[in-house]
């Protein structure tokens, strides 16, 4: 398993799918809302199958900045959901090189405030994925 | 060489009919999670006589593959070979597997035979990995082979 491979891909998928919004495959030292940052894996079964496959869980960090409280949760709405624009919209169900089979954008949560090292105010939210590779 | 206990990390071939040579064989591993190979033996009850109680001896043994396994409606794959042997009218796979992707020895023999295959399932939970497990009697003894 490469994930940092995974990491790039999902990236690019979001990215491709997704407008308005910035989008890592690292967890930069100081985010530049709004943006979505493919974050470490929380979870990883080795030996998923017979041919080694692992089963990868990682989050999909949202962060939007929270200067304008209601344009934030309006922007939140929208990755949160699941019409068009969103990020169950842009990944469920996505096949890639980089992994084995679909994603599968399991739940959404950790919903609320953060600050940034710089004092920005944002808010935030996981998106939690899981898929073999 | 010393006993030591089994990590299961192997191989499993399978193709719809009988008589396949390995060549003919897909190899589904990267599709199953879990793999036993079962021997089971009947017991024969022996009625009671004036000189011998009532007893229970060995009977016949069947021998069985458990395969659980990940499912798509597309490509090539365990659902599509055992859905292809549920209709025909014998039901037959061949199988062949190993236990670790070690090379063919003694210590890690490759098994052959034919599966009669009973059942098969696709879907599930959702939103969730398509998943079947299944149990399927050999149609007789299978092949073991250590070199």
């Amino acid at each position: 398993v490469d994930v940092s491979a995974v990491r790039a891909e999902i990236k690019d998928v979001l990215q491709a799918a997704l407008t308005g919004w910035r989008v890592e495959s690292y967890l930069p030292e100081s985010p530049n809302p709004p943006c979505l940052l493919v974050g470490y894996p929380t979870d990883i079964v080795y030996n998923a199958t017979l041919r080694a496959h692992a089963r990868i869980t990682m989050p999909i960090m949202v962060l939007v900045g929270a200067a304008d409280a209601r344009s934030a949760q309006l922007r939140m709405d929208e990755a949160l959901g699941t019409d068009s624009g969103s990020v169950v919209d842009a990944l469920h169900g996505t096949s890639g090189t980089a992994w084995f089979g679909p994603i599968i954008v399991k739940s959404a949560g950790n919903v609320g405030r953060a600050v940034t090292d710089g004092g920005a105010q944002l808010f935030a939210a996981d998106i939690v994925i899981e898929f073999l590779a | 060489m010393a006993w030591e206990p089994l990590v299961l990390k192997g191989s499993l071939k399978l193709g719809t009919g009988s008589g396949l040579t390995s060549g003919q064989l897909l190899d589904v591993s990267d599709q199953v999670y879990a793999m036993q190979i079962l021997i089971n033996r009947n017991t024969v009850e022996v009625p009671a006589t004036l000189g011998q109680p009532r007893g229970t001896r060995a009977g016949g043994t069947q021998y069985s593959v458990k395969v659980d396994y990940l499912s798509a409606v597309s490509g090539s794959g365990c659902w599509q070979i055992f859905e292809a042997a549920l209709a025909a009218a014998d039901g037959i796979v061949c199988w062949e597997g190993r236990m670790t992707d070690a090379s063919i020895s003694a210590t890690n023999p490759s098994y052959r035979g034919e599966l009669i295959v009973t059942g098969a399932a696709i879907g599930g939970t959702a939103e969730e990995l398509s998943t079947d497990s299944q149990t399927f009697p050999l149609v007789s003894s299978y092949l073991k082979s250590t070199s």
